[in-house]
This record gives structure tokens, C-alpha cells and sequence, in this order.
């Protein structure tokens, strides 16, 4: 079989899944027939060779749009007048906030290989918890700025994305063949670079919009505490400006009373303003998408010169919750060479301290977390392996020794649009290869009575709090 | 005009039928067609090979989801146009990324009959899979590999992002190879 008879097959789909698939199609076809009666530009209609090729990393020309459209929402927002503005700046729980932009940065395509990798850059922004007055200044003076900032923004999608994308179809038109003959640093290097700094520095200097990880911007979270480092972070410090409520990031840090560019975010202290913590926190998980990314196309193309080939991968990050408590991004990788593997990790950050999170954070030190989750997740396997076709490794016969006993202290969690935890395991962690990656929701009663004898080491919102009304 | 007043012109031999059914489903059956050709020309071959071919099926055909009918009227006529090499201009991206996800489950490149399989025992098995899903991951593969919707297209349509569309299809893929391999599909 291959995938021609795969691909025809699908035409004998049952006709009420067709129509069952189509009944959106209403809603969308005027917007898709006006796209389809436009004339396909021939270089992006120039599909995949049959012949192994590798395509250029392209040019994030989608982060200089969407960061505009970010953005203008965010300054104009707040600046419409000093009521907007002190509002924003009374809200109980606003902190930092942030926007992550994923994009395409390597492909690689055969007859027998399919090799896909994104990566995030994730920016943030602060409002910080600012007197009304103080926040009403600020928003009159930004009043002024506001259009210059907007019209900044704007000609960063207007410029800076068409001019890349006019510069990336030109380039791969001439030089996507000729990638398999470039040398494989060069390829390797320019795989890294995936964000127009010129975007990212109009972004820094218009608005103050921080994008993290970038030469400028935060510069990775290795940047904040490494000895020599202090060049990169002070060019962070000075290149952040801020607006809309915010002060410059330098009186941030001249604030927070921490020197930012000696210290890391764990010893930066409770104390720590969160505009700071969710700079560093930003950089952070950029840096290790990014990084493990480069990894994964680093072994990919040992694997070609080696001739032992993956056959396929994807790593694919993306926004998994974005609510007014929590960040968290998701980073899913699935390799395949004779059998498939997917393993997915999460990142989390807590907005009111811009801090990320662990278990242990979380709940609190010397609070026994393990046990009573670990329980749950078992009533929970064994209630679906009874009601639905699924296996766990849980109350095996023949090989009980394989069974799930208990998470992990670094298990890999996240917490979704409900605020509840949820767990996380990668293929063959607790179910067979055919499971894939599997999670589960700790219902919120659990999770409370297990804070509730904890002692939280960190800012933290709980349930118990909430519900008490405090 | 509904459906059933449609395939009344076309069983009473009404020529009007091409014409109630192009202003019916010509942006369904366009989409489609362009999702796999790639060009306006194609495009429009293939919409007027749909209308003669379902002429030429009803009667004696009376289908009872007629949108699905010419779905797939236009579909396969738009695969074999692919196939054959018609196309004016290289295929657009769509197909070709729905063929290289296919190719995980189906890496082979023969075409060697020996190692064919049996169209409806296919079809059968892919059924019996969208059978066992949910709503939700059917209509998402679906418009994926029967309509070759963009990964965009499709979190746009169902309000999903784009990371939740490619997780999604990733893990179908897989648990369908799967289904494939233990009813000995996989050849």
C-alpha cells in the first residue's frame, strides 16, 4: 500500500462524516472562495521535489504582523484615556502577560523523510500593580505617544514582513536546491536565526513589547546571571522600553531593588517585581524550545550523514493555556524511524508572579503531592480501561512489575483554561506505544485538600483562598 | 433549490440540473478541486468533468447526501488529474503535505499490484477508525485528508489552534496505522 491508496481511499469516507465535516463550510467559504480565485504566485506553488531537499529556514515574517496586531491591542487599549488606563492598573491579577509566535524554522523532505520543526519566541508585556494616579500620568503622557508607537508598529508588518517575505520567496526560488550543497555550519547557524531582528527592534523600541530570546531583546535566560553576561542583559535593560503603565524596565529593576543583571530568576526572591521574573521566565522557555529544537535538527542530520535516517519527526510548540492565571506552552515532539515515539513537556508560568511553576512550587515544600495524585490518576485509569477500549499499565498479570506506581517530582503538568492541574506522560510512560502521550485532569478537590495542609514557598493563588473569598 | 428537486431535473433528463447544481455547489466542489490542483484552469476543468460526470451517474443513481456525491465526484476526478500530470502549474502545497502525512502510514512507493490493497477493505477499515473517534477529531480529519483543508483553514473553521489541529492529526495518523497494521493493511 502507499499513500496514493491511502489518499484515494479517503474518498470512501461515509457521506454523513462528509457532510457532517462540511456543515462549517458555509461559514467560511466566502472568505476561502475569494483566497481561491486569486492566482497561486508561482514560487509558492512550487511543490516538494521528489528529490531530498531542504528548504531555507524562512524568516518569521508572521511574528512582525502578529506582533504588530499584539501590540496595538495593548498600548492602544490602555491609552485610550486615563480611566482606561488606571483600570488596567487596578485590576487585582494583572501582571505580566504574554504572547507566544510560533513559526516554521526547519523542513526536510524526501521519499522516504519528513522532518518538520517549529519554534516559538515568546514575548511579554507588564502591567504592573501602579498606583491610579500614577498609572493616569503615565497614560496622559502616553496619549501623545500612542499614535507614533501604533504607527511604529504598523510599519513593522508593513515594511519589515512584506520586505522579508518578498526577500525569502526570492532567495528560495534561487537557492533551495542549492541548500544541499551548502555546508552544513552555515545551514546549521542560519537554522538558529529565525527572527527578523529589525521587526523585534522596532517592537522594543516603539513599545517596549520585550521580545525574549532575541539579540536585544532578554537574550536567553542564560543571559541574567552568567559572569560576563552583563553587556547582553544592560542591552536588554536600555532596549526595553516600556509604555502604557509601565515604567522604563531599568526603573523596574531600580524598584524591585534586585541587581537584574547579576541574578537569576530563582535568585531574584519573592520580592522580585513580576515584570522581571516574566522577562527571565520568557527567555527561558524560548531558550530551551529553541535549544532543544536545534537539538532535534542537530541528531536529524547526524542521522542523514550517518545514513540511519529518522524517518519522520514534528516538534510543534504552541500556546496550550492562556488565561489570567497561567501561561503554559506546549511542546510536542514525535520521532520516528522503525516505530513512532511522542513525548511532550510542558512550560508554565504564573502570571501574577511571573515566575514558572513546579509541582513542588506549586504545593509547597514537605507536602507529600506524589501520593494522593498518583492515586487519583490510578481511579481514574482504572475507571476507563473499564468503561472505554484503552490499556494502562496498571493491575497487569502478566507483568506487574511494568505497572504505574507513582509521578514523578518533576512529572510534566500544566494547568488548563479551568485553572485545574493537569498531568502529563509521554508514550510508553503508563500505556502502550498506541496510547501516544496521555494526560489527566486532577479533579480540583484533590488538588485543594492537598494544598491546604501545604505551605506555600511562592506568591500563589489558591482554590481555598478563592473560595473563601479572600 | 433543495436537494431532492435537484435530482428530480436529473432524473427527468432536465438540462436545467447542471445548472441548479453548479449554482448549488460550485464554491463546494471549486474548494475541493482547488485544495488539489492548485490552478484556476484545472480547477475549472474538473468542475465541468463533476457536473458531466454526475449527468452521467443519476439516474441510475439517486444519492442521498448529494453534496457528499459530488465531493467525491469532484475529488477523485482532481486526484486523477494530479496523478496523470495535467496540471498546468505544480500542484499547490495542500496535497503534497496531505501526502507526506499519509506517507507515515503508507511509506511504500510501489506500485506494484502484488502489493495493492483492496480499495473497499480500505475504506472499510478507515470507516470502522472515524467510527471509534470523537466528533470533534473526525471533522478535523476529515477536512484534512478528504478536503485537503490547510492546517490554518481548519483551526480557523473549528476555532482550534493551529499546535491543537497538527496534535491531533499527528495522533490520529498514528492510531490509525495502527488499526491498519493489526487488520494486516499494512503491506
Amino acid at each position: 500500500m502507499n499513500k496514493y491508496d491511502l489518499l484515494e481511499a479517503m474518498g470512501g469516507i461515509r457521506d454523513e462524516y462528509i457532510k457532517e465535516a462540511s456543515q462549517k463550510e458555509e461559514e467560511t467559504v466566502s472568505c476561502s472562495r475569494e483566497a481561491d480565485s486569486v492566482p497561486v504566485p508561482a514560487a509558492s506553488q512550487d511543490g516538494r521535489s521528489r528529490k531530498g531537499h531542504r528548504r531555507k529556514i524562512l524568516r518569521a515574517q508572521k511574528w512582525a504582523a502578529s506582533l504588530a496586531a499584539i501590540l496595538c491591542l495593548s498600548i492602544l487599549i490602555p491609552n485610550l484615556s486615563p480611566g482606561a488606563s488606571g483600570a488596567f492598573g487596578n485590576l487585582p491579577l494583572v501582571g505580566p502577560y504574554f504572547r507566544a509566535v510560533t513559526f516554521r524554522a526547519y523542513e526536510y523532505q524526501d521519499a522516504q523523510t519528513d522532518v518538520y520543526v517549529e519554534e516559538s519566541q515568546i514575548a511579554t508585556m507588564t502591567y504592573g500593580n501602579r498606583s491610579e494616579q500614577e498609572m493616569s500620568d503615565r497614560s496622559v503622557q502616553n496619549d501623545a505617544d500612542a499614535p507614533v508607537m501604533t504607527a511604529a508598529a504598523e510599519s513593522v508588518e508593513s515594511e519589515s514582513a512584506v520586505e522579508d517575505m518578498e526577500t525569502e520567496e526570492s532567495a528560495e526560488a534561487e537557492g533551495a536546491v542549492d541548500d544541499l550543497e551548502t555546508e552544513e555550519p552555515a545551514y546549521a547557524e542560519g537554522a538558529r536565526r529565525t527572527s527578523p531582528s529589525a521587526a523585534s527592534g522596532a517592537a522594543e523600541d516603539s513599545a517596549g513589547f520585550v521580545a525574549a530570546g532575541e539579540p536585544g531583546g532578554a537574550a536567553g535566560a542564560g543571559a541574567a546571571g552568567e559572569p560576563g553576561s552583563s553587556a547582553d542583559a544592560g542591552a536588554a535593560g536600555e532596549s526595553a522600553k516600556t509604555a502604557g503603565g509601565q515604567t522604563d524596565v531599568d526603573d523596574v529593576f531600580a524598584d524591585s531593588g534586585i541587581d537584574y543583571y547579576d541574578e537569576t530568576a530563582e535568585a531574584a526572591g519573592d520580592e522580585a517585581d513580576p515584570s522581571v521574573l516574566a522577562l527571565l521566565s520568557a527567555s527561558q522557555i524560548t531558550e530551551e524550545i529553541r535549544q532543544r529544537a536545534a537539538g532535534y535538527i542537530a541528531s536529524f542530520e547526524r542521522s542523514i550523514e550517518e545514513e540511519t535516517g529518522f524517518y519522520s519527526l514534528r516538534f510543534l510548540p504552541g500556546t496550550v493555556t492562556d488565561t489570567a492565571d497561567w501561561f503554559c506552552m506546549r511542546v510536542l515532539s514525535y520521532t520516528a524511524s522503525a516505530d513512532g515515539f511522542e513525548q511532550v513537556t510542558h512550560f508554565v508560568i504564573d502570571k501574577e508572579s511571573g515566575r514558572r511553576v513546579s509541582l513542588a512550587d506549586w504545593f509547597g515544600e514537605d507536602v507529600d503531592y506524589i501520593t494522593p495524585i498518583s492515586e487519583n490518576i490510578k481511579e481514574q485509569m482504572r475507571r476507563q480501561m473499564a468503561e472505554s477500549n484503552v490499556d494502562y499499565w496498571l493491575d497487569s498479570v502478566e507483568e506487574p512489575e511494568s505497572d504505574f506506581r507513582q509521578i514523578r517530582e518533576d512529572q510534566d503538568f500544566y494547568f488548563n483554561d479551568d485553572g485545574e492541574l493537569v498531568i502529563c506522560f509521554d508514550e510508553m510512560e503508563v500505556a502502550p506505544a498506541y496510547m501516544g502521550a496521555v494526560e489527566f485532569t486532577i479533579p480540583r478537590e484533590v488538588t485543594d485538600s492537598i494544598r491546604a495542609g501545604g505551605s506555600g514557598s511562592m506568591q500563589q493563588r489558591t482554590g481555598l483562598c478563592r473560595a473563601a473569598g479572600l | 433549490m433543495d436537494d431532492s428537486r435537484i435530482i428530480e431535473l436529473f432524473w427527468n433528463r432536465e438540462e436545467s440540473a447542471i445548472a441548479e447544481t453548479a449554482n448549488a455547489y460550485g464554491r463546494y466542489c471549486r474548494k475541493i478541486a482547488y485544495n488539489i490542483l492548485g490552478n484556476e484552469e484545472d480547477t475549472e476543468e474538473c468542475l465541468n468533468d463533476t457536473w458531466l460526470g454526475a449527468w452521467n451517474s443519476i439516474p441510475p443513481a439517486k444519492p442521498s447526501c448529494l453534496s457528499a456525491f459530488l465531493g467525491k465526484i469532484t475529488r477523485n476526478l482532481a486526484i486523477s488529474r494530479y496523478r496523470a500530470g495535467h496540471a498546468l502549474k505544480r500542484t499547490g502545497d495542500r496535497l503534497s503535505e496531505s501526502l507526506e502525512e499519509l506517507g507515515e502510514l503508507a511509506p511504500g512507493t510501489s506500485n506494484n499490484v502484488e502489493e495493492s490493497v483492496d480499495r473497499d477493505v480500505l475504506e472499510s477499515a478507515i470507516n470502522r477508525y472515524l467510527d471509534s473517534v470523537s466528533e470533534k477529531q473526525r471533522k478535523i480529519f476529515v477536512r484534512r485528508y478528504f478536503y485537503m483543508d490547510s492546517v490554518s483553514e481548519i483551526a480557523q473553521m473549528y476555532e482550534l489552534g493551529q499546535s491543537d489541529v497538527k496534535v491531533t492529526l499527528l495522533r490520529m495518523r498514528r492510531s490509525l496505522k495502527k488499526v491498519l497494521e493489526d487488520e494486516g493493511l499494512m503491506i
